[in-house]
């Protein structure tokens, strides 16, 4: 089924077929009626008439049936054909002139859908029909035309009033419908037109609304940047500067006197040095943070294999002193921000190894993939983390108290790492949570999403 | 003072015991430790402090209250000022004939990379981040003396 098929339903095509096909009869008996008029050439007119009249009789009686059905259609095309052909044999010497022109015309309007094959088999067809009556008139079955031929004069009185006006009206049929139909067709296009450009309108409206709101948007977002980069600065230099300053303060007090100043003083200064020296590293890590997660990067594909190797070859140092054993099983492709991806994965192996025990420390890292999930497992044997720590690990600056103590580490954390961690994997739509218990060593469980199933199958 | 110094023999016949210094900083804790480190230096420098920008240039150019300022032989710039931000005194020092000729260090609490460029094409010869301990400030002090000062240094005013 081609789309010119489509086009139009089969009942559409025959509704359409029929004004055009009264119009077409009326005036070819018109025609005969004019020639003989005309004394051009006799041809029995009334004959024709009747045959003309039966082939509309039976178009109205077949109406809903060749409408409703092709095959009916095809039928009554065939039964037209032949009713043409006999008209031919009335037509007598005019025949050759005439049936090419009627038969082409049933070509072009023939009531139903013809392809470009059936095209040939009607044409072919109507030919074989006309062969038929040229067969029999040469068997003598039918008789050539008449040569007397009864002269049929044309009456000037008040039946030729009726004859006009049943012509006109068939006329005002055929010509009001085909009308219809070419305006129709024309209204359908105008009123497709119209609702195309209403539609292209809104579609424009639309877009600049959205542009519009997408602008306000990034112009908030580029606010808060602003805001947020200000802040950062100020952090950086107005808190900073005073901090400073009190290190610089109380590490020349010690300079200055060193072996002058009471033992207690010189403790009290370390104390202060230390407090301050921790301070100034939560500073720095805070302000890590929020340079990290601030950084606008594109997601892309990214191999945790190779973000465990650059963390561990970083922490290389610290492991080789503590002796601890990393084992680091095959590990999937995640679809996520790679520098943020990359600080997540520092900030839980940094924390593995530092609070490991110093004698027979052991890290592991592995991996499961569920569905568009993936989830990254890091543990430790270190002393563990109670239970009322669980959650609160994740917030800002929080510590546990006795991990530090146990682990004997000179320099305690900041309690930035893990905060950063939750961050990170917050804005990747993943969780973290920690599996843990005192004495029992501590395991990382980070959701993250894996690398798209379609990437799977590009690779 | 306990502090060691490393510093080699002075060329030139320049020392620092006739060298004045200016420290611009808003910070008078950072101002104090300053003066004690440079001033511990064998030989010594001589330490000036301001704690402004246009106070800065008002003793760059022997402006009142500081008409009787000495040429310093170079300048510790913090690059956070109150009034007058950093790169803007460098600029007005670079347009200055004598004064463009002063050594500039600018220190800061950190070095964003907006800052370097600016500092750098206002004219600063160095920009270093502020430490926080005694012996890391010392170092940062003597490697401008001994890297942009000492052996470039060819005329000064003294007073």
């Amino acid at each position: 089924m081609d789309a010119e098929e489509l086009l139009l339903t089969h009942a559409e095509r025959f509704r359409h077929s029929v004004p055009i096909r009264l119009g077409a009869y009326w005036a070819f008996l018109g025609g005969a009626v004019l020639c003989t008029a005309l004394q051009l050439y006799p041809m029995p007119i009334i004959a024709m008439g009747v045959v003309t009249l039966t082939e509309a009789v039976v178009l109205g009686l077949s109406y809903r049936a060749a409408a409703g059905s092709r095959l009916m259609a095809g039928a009554y095309l065939a039964f037209e054909g032949i009713c043409q052909t006999i008209l031919f044999w009335f037509c007598g010497d005019l025949r050759l002139g005439v049936a090419p022109i009627v038969y082409t015309f049933e070509l072009i309007n023939p009531g139903l859908y013809l392809g470009r094959l059936a095209h040939f088999v009607v044409a072919n067809g109507l030919g074989a029909l006309y062969s038929l009556l040229i067969l029999l008139e040469q068997t003598g079955v039918l008789a050539l035309i008449w040569s007397e031929v009864p002269v049929w004069r044309p009456d000037l009185g008040g039946a030729s009033v009726v004859l006009v006006f049943a012509s006109m009206n068939v006329a005002a049929i055929f010509v009001s419908e085909t009308r219809r139909l070419l305006e129709g067709r024309t209204l359908d296009l105008v009123f497709a037109k119209q609702a195309l450009q209403e539609h292209s309108a809104e579609l424009e409206h639309r877009v600049q609304e959205r542009t519009a709101a997408l602008e306000r948007s990034y112009r908030d977002v580029q606010r808060q940047s602003d805001e947020l980069q200000a802040f950062v600065y100020a952090v950086t230099h107005d808190l900073k500067n005073p901090l400073s300053a009190i290190l610089l303060t109380a590490d020349l007090a010690l300079k200055r006197n060193g072996g002058a100043l009471p033992t207690e003083c010189r403790e009290d200064l370390g104390q202060i040095m230390r407090m301050a020296g921790h301070t100034e590293d939560m500073i720095r890590d805070l302000l890590g943070l929020f340079s990290i997660t601030s950084t606008q990067e594109p997601a892309d594909r990214v191999e945790l294999e190779r973000l465990v190797s650059d963390a561990l070859t970083t922490l290389r140092p610290l492991i080789q002193a503590k002796n601890v054993r990393v084992d680091v099983g095959p590990l999937p492709a995640c679809r996520g921000q790679p520098t943020k991806l990359a600080h997540l994965i520092g900030n839980l192996l940094a924390n593995a190894v530092k609070y490991v025990s110093p004698i027979g420390g052991h890290v592991d890292v592995t991996a499961t993939v569920e569905g568009d999930f993936l989830e990254l497992s890091v543990s430790d044997n270190g002393p563990g983390i109670p239970e009322e720590y669980h959650e609160r690990i994740f917030d800002l600056f929080t510590r546990v108290p006795e991990t530090e103590r146990s682990t004997g580490n000179d320099e305690p954390g900041t309690g930035v790492g893990l905060a950063t961690v939750r961050q990170v994997v917050a804005m990747h739509g993943g969780s973290v949570w920690v599996e843990s218990s005192p004495g029992a060593g501590a395991c990382f469980r980070v959701r993250l999403p894996a690398i798209d199933s379609r990437e799977i199958v590009e690779r | 003072m306990q502090v060691a110094d490393v510093d080699r023999p002075p060329a030139n016949g320049l020392t620092r015991s006739q060298m004045p210094v200016l420290v611009v900083d808003d910070n008078p804790g950072f101002l104090r430790v300053a003066r004690a480190v440079l001033e511990s230096l064998t030989p010594p420098f001589l330490v000036h402090t301001v704690q402004s920008g246009r106070g800065a240039l008002a003793f760059l150019r022997r402006e009142p209250p500081f008409t009787e300022a000495p040429t310093p032989a170079f300048v510790v710039l913090d690059l956070r000022l109150p009034d007058v931000d950093g790169p803007t005194v460098l600029r007005r020092i670079g347009e200055h004939e004598t004064l463009r000729a002063i050594p500039v260090l600018v220190v800061s609490q950190a070095k964003w990379a907006e800052d370097e460029v600016a500092v750098r094409e206002a004219g600063a010869l160095d920009f270093r981040v502020k430490p926080s301990r005694v012996d890391d400030l010392r170092d940062v002090f003597l490697d401008f003396w001994e890297g942009h000062v000492r052996d470039h240094h060819d005329s000064c005013d003294r007073r």
